[in-house]
């Protein structure tokens, strides 16, 4: 029962703070809602069962996406980026939706809301908890697409550093063709100094 | 016993998904937003894929949120880059003084 209540609690801040990354003016506040919206849709990963994909939704858009845009954000000095304060609104509401995780995880024991379905058990004797479950899956069936992912990944990280690279022009840097053709005659002057003056370049 | 069924879940990443596309129509603020509502909408596309694979007992589809995700973070790296770069040449990242 407590479990329905907490999927329309969860479901409910979940639509409202998306409709807070829509209307919000200013871009920090869309964010804040933004993350808002990531850590209660982990709390229903939660209830679903899915307790890897929850903490991964956590760590990966909560703890890397979100702040590259609050990067990006901060670093483009843009003119309307006028931060209406909330309060302490956004620290309340962080702390209420992680007490409640936290509760959750610890509370919610053997049931959760699909508890009727039986996951794909391997063995007969071997009751894999959800990350296992997917390992198990990821690495034997989905080994290829596992590696494709991390081959788009390395596409993605280079194709951003290409795209945000300037090139500055008092650089120090070598010239590999410059310093081939280098030749002695270029370079080198042989000249006979006679004692007590020096040598005019 | 529990009343939430697959139904509530559909549901609730319909309306997700309605927002986010509402918010990437009707947007015409800045290109960073435009990258917040695609984040909504594919985050809604995950929920649908952890309900069905809960619901139907098949761990694939928590596997092919987890595929998503990833490319849901390329994206997002690759789409700041283009904003990094196009506020370099512009000075403005505005869709209406871009076009």
């Amino acid at each position: 029962m407590y479990l329905d209540i907490l999927f329309y609690l969860f479901a409910s801040i979940l639509v409202l703070s998306s409709v807070g990354v829509i209307a919000f003016k200013s871009p920090m506040n869309n964010l804040l809602c933004l993350i808002m919206c990531f850590l209660n849709a982990a709390g229903l990963f939660i209830l679903l069962g899915a307790e890897f994909l929850a903490f991964l939704l956590i760590m990966v858009y909560v703890g890397a996406v979100v702040v590259m845009f609050i990067f990006v954000l901060m670093t483009l000095n843009l003119e309307n980026l006028e931060y209406k304060s909330m309060g302490k609104l956004p620290v309340f509401a962080t702390a209420i939706i992680l007490s409640e995780i936290i509760t959750l995880l610890i509370f919610k024991g053997d049931q959760s809301i699909a508890q009727a379905s039986k996951l794909t058990e391997i063995a007969s004797n071997y009751t894999p908890n959800n990350t296992q479950q997917i390992g198990d899956v990821m690495f034997s069936m989905y080994a290829y697409p596992f590696l494709l992912i991390s081959f788009i990944l390395l596409v993605a990280m280079i194709g951003s550093i290409i795209l945000t690279f300037t090139k500055q022009k008092n650089r120090k840097q070598q010239d590999i063709h410059k310093q081939i053709h280098r030749k002695r005659e270029d370079s080198v002057e042989l000249k006979k100094v006679k004692s007590g003056t020096g040598v005019n370049f | 016993m529990l009343q939430v069924g697959l139904n509530h879940f559909l549901v609730l990443s319909l309306v997700l998904f309605v927002v986010g596309l509402v918010g990437l129509a009707f947007n015409r603020k800045n290109i960073i937003s435009v990258l917040m509502c695609l984040e909504l909408v594919l985050l809604s596309c995950n929920i649908n894929f952890v309900a069905g694979s809960a619901f139907f007992g098949n761990i694939e589809g928590q596997i092919y949120t987890f595929f998503t995700l990833s490319i849901a973070a390329a994206e997002v790296a690759i789409g700041l880059a283009l904003v990094v770069a196009l506020f370099k040449k512009t000075q403005n990242i505005d869709l209406d003084k871009i076009k």
